[in-house]
């Protein structure tokens, strides 16, 4: 019995812990029930769980079927020293009646015809949806062990097969046989074809080759980015640092692109490009992608095989899991029909929609894609969870975020850093904020030991909207201690954090996390004094 | 005939509601995941529906609905080619009976856990915490914490021992 309860452990554990609670089933349940529709979920098809034995079985069923055609033909066929040799011809021309019949009419009850009694492969394709069934039936005895105390209905389970043989069967019989009905699928039908180049929507990638989507801004040479503009290109290595709609690009390390708003998207793999200014689509055909798009105005699209995701204002990782997508949301939240995925859960997209929903924390963080672009551009990053709440001085933390508010100190949101960072060129600061109520205007800052015990470096920003969740985006280089006027230097060592409102009057200050960036140093040398001024979005 | 089909409709929602917990917690027991157990409970109570069963007591048709559940489940292994050892498998299913069907008290099992989980504290606390909360694997976890992930498996499972010990202490089960 150990071993059963550590079972029972786990799994209060993981209700209690993990919010892996039971799901309330009943509504559709019901709705099944009613005829509204089906189980939400269903159990993975013949389809996908084809076994060799169910081809193995196929083969059987053809190979008597077909010595039962010839011993039949055999046992039928009259002497050859008879002299009723029309009675052979007359074999012969059954095939041609039936080809008749069926073109005139579908119903082969038909007048006085012979029936068509040869017909191995038919009659083959029908049987064969039958063998999982029979299947299942004989695996079943052992299942329902005979429960001592439940009512007499308790054998229907096994009987209870209609809901599910059907869809079962019939998926993977379908594609071998008939050759005469390809037409109703041909997207489902190509793959098999030779066809080295994976399909996409060409309705969004053709009339858009021309729009500027955005740029490279962090492409090492090991990356060997390459790109073309259409299947039947040979690949280029990309040598402007502008991508368009159309265009398809294929990377072997981490590149970070990045939208005019600031946006950033990077992959890994291999990526199909289009959309517009107020749209961004992007096709995984490799690997993975991730999304660091908050505060961007655009809609984004994200495609792999028939799963799509549209989404706004989120930091997520999609990564191709066969034709489905596995979708990871890192901050904000996306959702798919009536699912919606927040920060911190993942699942998996497929054309239904999103399933296999599940919680796993910041172990999206760990992805290598993330991580590596983590550890390139950020310093560091405090996603205000609740190992922070002992090193926030100013602010009340609350489920992930802290607000600040005044009240006469000056002081709205404090925070000791996790650990000491040095300031280095081209870095910079990206938070998510939010300003509650009338303010003028946003003053951050860095405390320091440097030179003396405390050293506030500030800056002001008066143009976030209030009222509104915004990546804040400043530039490190235009902190200075008002003292003495004297510009922060690389080499700086911080170890706090403010935020400071210019107006206090019934105003705060949300902020949801913040991290110190370095800004790669081909967009720094490119823009001469790279992104100051990409500062709000 | 209409008010009796209505009236099956209604004694039917009102055992969905009172079991479809149990069936989806049976169903993780014994070994599915998260998504299994909602499809299969789904599954349970539609091939319920439909084969007319008629309620006799509580127990009853939680034992009905628990043998359906299992059946599905394992009509489900075997479409993915999975082959579960029936032994094994009928011990699983009495683990449950004695542990959970016969006190139908799951929540005094997870306060009990509760009360048991005020004893784990320190470097234990936080490996369950990570594991169970977070959903790492042990060597993400041993990364984190500066182990390796044998040592923290060797932890979660002294942990889970002394959690069991706790457990059948408060619950009276027979120890081993």
């Amino acid at each position: 019995m150990a071993r059963g309860i550590d079972r029972l452990i786990h799994l209060l554990l993981r209700e209690r812990l993990g919010d892996q609670t039971p799901p309330d089933l009943s509504s559709s349940i019901l709705d099944a029930i009613d005829g509204k529709q089906a189980p939400v979920h269903q159990l993975p098809t013949a389809r996908q769980a084809f076994q060799p034995w169910m081809g193995v079985a196929a083969g059987i069923a053809v190979c008597a079927a077909l010595a039962l055609g010839v011993s039949a033909w055999l046992v039928s066929k009259p002497p050859e020293n008879a002299p009723i040799t029309a009675d052979g011809n007359q074999v012969r021309v059954i095939p041609s009646e039936q080809e008749q019949a069926n073109r005139m009419s579908p119903e082969p009850s038909g007048s006085g015809y012979p029936a068509p009694q040869r017909d191995p492969v038919p009659h083959n394709e029908t049987k064969e949806p039958d063998e999982p069934k029979t299947e299942h039936q004989v695996e079943q005895p052992p299942a329902p062990e005979p429960e001592p105390k439940a009512p007499a209905p308790e054998k229907d389970p096994v009987v209870e097969e209609p809901p599910r043989p059907e869809p079962e069967p019939q998926p993977e019989v379908q594609p071998e046989p008939k050759p005469p009905e390809p037409e109703t699928d041909p997207v489902v039908e190509q793959p098999p074809q030779p066809e080295p180049e994976p399909q996409r929507p060409p309705s969004e990638t053709q009339p858009s080759t021309t729009v500027k989507l955005a740029s490279v801004v962090y492409a090492p040479d090991k990356a060997r980015l390459e790109f073309r503009n259409n299947s039947e290109d040979k690949w280029a290595d990309l040598q402007q640092k502008e991508v368009t709609a159309g265009m398809q690009l294929r990377a072997r390390r981490p590149v970070a692109l990045e939208l005019d708003d600031g946006a950033r998207v990077y992959f890994d793999g291999e990526i199909l490009l289009a959309g517009n200014n107020e749209k961004f689509d992007l096709t995984i055909e490799d690997e993975s992608v991730y999304f660091d798009v908050y505060g961007s105005k655009r809609e984004f699209v994200v495609r792999r095989g028939d799963a799509v995701l549209n989404f706004r204002d989120a930091e997520l990782l999609a990564e191709k899991s066969g034709l489905r997508m596995q979708v990871s949301c890192l901050g904000g939240e996306v959702t798919v029909g009536d699912v919606t995925l927040k920060a911190g859960w993942t699942a998996s997209l497929s054309d239904k929609g999103l399933s296999r929903e599940k919680f796993q924390g910041d172990r999206g963080r760990y992805n290598p894609l993330v991580a590596s672009m983590d550890q390139t551009f950020v310093l560091m990053r405090e996603e205000l969870n609740r190992d922070a709440i002992s090193r926030v001085y100013f602010g009340d933390w609350n489920d992930g975020v802290v607000r600040g508010q005044g009240e006469g100190d000056e002081k709205d949101f404090g925070i000791e850093l996790s650990n000491e960072i040095v300031l280095q060129e081209r870095a910079y600061l990206r938070m998510r904020v939010r300003i509650n109520g009338d303010q003028k205007g946003l003053n951050i800052g860095f405390g320091s030991g440097e030179e003396e015990d405390w050293r506030y470096f500030q800056s002001h920003h008066g143009e976030v909207q209030p009222g509104e969740w915004t990546i804040v985006r400043v530039p490190l280089s235009v902190l200075m201690d008002d003292g003495d006027k004297k510009k922060i230097w690389p080499g700086a060592k911080l170890h706090k954090f403010q935020i400071v409102l210019w107006d206090k009057k019934d105003a705060s200050v949300d902020v949801d996390w913040f991290e110190v960036g370095i800004e790669p140093e081909w967009a720094g040398k490119e823009n001469g004094e790279t992104n100051d001024n990409k500062e709000n979005k | 005939m209409q008010v009796a089909s209505i009236d099956r409709r209604a004694t039917f929602e009102r055992i969905i509601h009172a079991h479809q917990r149990g069936v989806w917690r049976y169903l993780r027991f014994i070994g599915c995941s998260r998504s299994e157990a909602d499809d299969l409970t789904q599954e349970t109570f539609l091939a319920a529906w439909k084969s007319e069963f008629e309620e006799i007591n509580e127990a009853a048709t939680a034992g009905y609905l628990r043998t359906v559940a299992k059946s599905r489940f394992l009509m489900m292994l075997r479409s993915k080619g999975r082959r579960p050892k029936e032994t094994e498998f009928a011990e699983v299913d009495a683990d449950w009976v004695q542990l959970v069907e016969y006190d139908e008290g799951w929540d005094e099992r997870a306060d009990a856990l509760e009360e048991c989980m005020q004893h784990v504290q320190g470097k234990a606390r936080e490996v369950i915490d990570l594991n169970y909360r977070v959903g790492l694997r042990y060597a993400e976890i041993g990364q984190r914490m500066g182990m390796k992930s044998e040592g923290v498996r060797t932890l979660m499972k002294r942990v889970i021992a002394k959690l069991r010990e706790c457990m059948e202490r408060k619950l009276e089960w027979p120890a081993e």
